[in-house]
């Protein structure tokens, strides 16, 4: 063996949490695959859902575990692992979307004319998805990531604190107010899903 | 401190929820797969904490070498700027501009002398490339005496220029 070589784990798939992250920060790759496999879906779909775009979304979720492992060493053992790993993913996700809508302003100031979708833009998202998306992006910063760690990532308030450096009330706050943004933005798109064909006479 | 359960919220909460569960976006086996192997991959690459930092302070530490380095090094002239000059070479160098000129030997130009008539044996010859005894080429200086002959000639013509002079 090698100087300086990380001491791989034996079997990664039967260590716990706690023991992987060790075995990463020194230096064990297959520990970290192991590590972060149950939560490839929630980096996923958070990524997904927040940039509204398949292309953006790969390169945020590429990022996002890349820095998941260069940060790894601040993961506090006992918290949330998931709730590190999400909040990571919906940052980087809100980054990347800001940048690109940065670059699409740029673009259209250049030549004015509507940009026509990609594939992977026309495959990202049905009107209901997109719908979500806008209303996500027109929220504040904060208020943003508490709904997609709660909704999408299924965190609790105290996985969202933790996430989000906050306090576990601020973070119910936070998201009820999100919660009641989203109702009125998305009233026809919950009325459909209801089943209900005319929304003015429900009362 | 324990908040106290909203129904409303609640129920609001479970409709937005069922809403995203049925717009999200999951993926697929080899998506799943791909995304694996590039944690992996990223892993690899990155490699440990450990020798991140082996790195970083490697740098640092060259880096702050080199500027104690060049903090503590030893002064050298610098070879654009004039040194100081001594005083007395200060003081030959003044004496020519003050005295006017007087024309040397040195100054008069000398003839050559064709190769072939040199004497090679002779090392005068070979160092000078003249003849040694093809004149005063040299003016020597007065802290060398010129020979008898050369007064004997100079005391003849002063005699001849006196008689000459002469009523």
């Amino acid at each position: 063996m090698t100087q300086g070589a990380p001491a791989a784990l034996d079997d990664p798939a039967t260590h716990t949490e706690a023991e992987l992250v060790a075995a990463v920060i020194d230096g064990d790759s297959q520990a970290f695959a192991m590590l972060i496999k149950p939560h490839l879906g929630l980096i996923y779909r958070v990524t997904t859902r927040a940039t509204g775009n398949l292309a953006l979304a790969e390169d945020a979720m590429q990022e996002t575990l890349a820095i998941v492992h260069r940060r790894l060493f601040r993961y506090r053992p006992g918290t949330s692992f998931k709730g590190f790993v999400a909040a990571i993913a919906v940052k980087r996700a809100r980054t990347l979307l800001r940048s690109e809508a940065r670059r699409r302003r740029r673009e259209e100031l250049a030549s004015p004319g509507e940009t026509p979708p990609t594939p992977a833009d026309l495959a990202a998202a049905n009107e209901t998805a997109r719908a979500i998306a806008r209303a996500l992006n027109a929220m504040p910063r904060k208020r943003q990531e508490v709904l997609l760690l709660r909704l999408d990532g299924g965190l609790g308030y105290d996985e969202i604190a933790q996430a989000t450096d906050t306090t576990e009330g601020s973070a119910r706050v936070l998201v009820h107010l999100g919660l009641r943004e989203l109702k009125a933005t998305l009233a026809p798109h919950l009325e459909t899903e209801r089943g209900d064909p005319d929304p003015g006479e429900r009362r | 401190m324990t908040t106290p359960p909203d129904p409303e919220h609640d129920a609001l909460e479970s409709e937005l929820a069922d809403l995203f569960e049925r717009t999200a976006k999951a993926p697929s086996e080899f998506e799943h797969t791909r995304l694996l192997g590039r944690a992996e991959n990223i892993a690899k690459r990155q490699g440990s904490r450990k020798s991140r930092l082996q790195l970083a302070w490697g740098g640092a530490l060259a880096a702050a070498a080199a500027v104690v380095f060049l903090a503590l090094a030893p002064e050298k002239p610098k070879p654009h700027l004039p040194t100081p000059a001594p005083v007395a070479s200060l003081a030959a160098r003044e004496t020519p501009r003050t005295e006017p000129s007087t024309p040397t030997a040195s100054a008069t130009p000398t003839t050559e002398t064709p190769p072939g008539d040199l004497d090679e044996d002779d090392p005068v010859a070979t160092v000078f490339g003249t003849d040694p005894d093809d004149g005063d080429s040299f003016d020597l200086g007065p802290l060398f005496a010129p020979s008898d002959q050369d007064r004997r000639q100079t005391w003849l013509e002063s005699t001849e220029e006196v008689s000459h002079g002469a009523p």
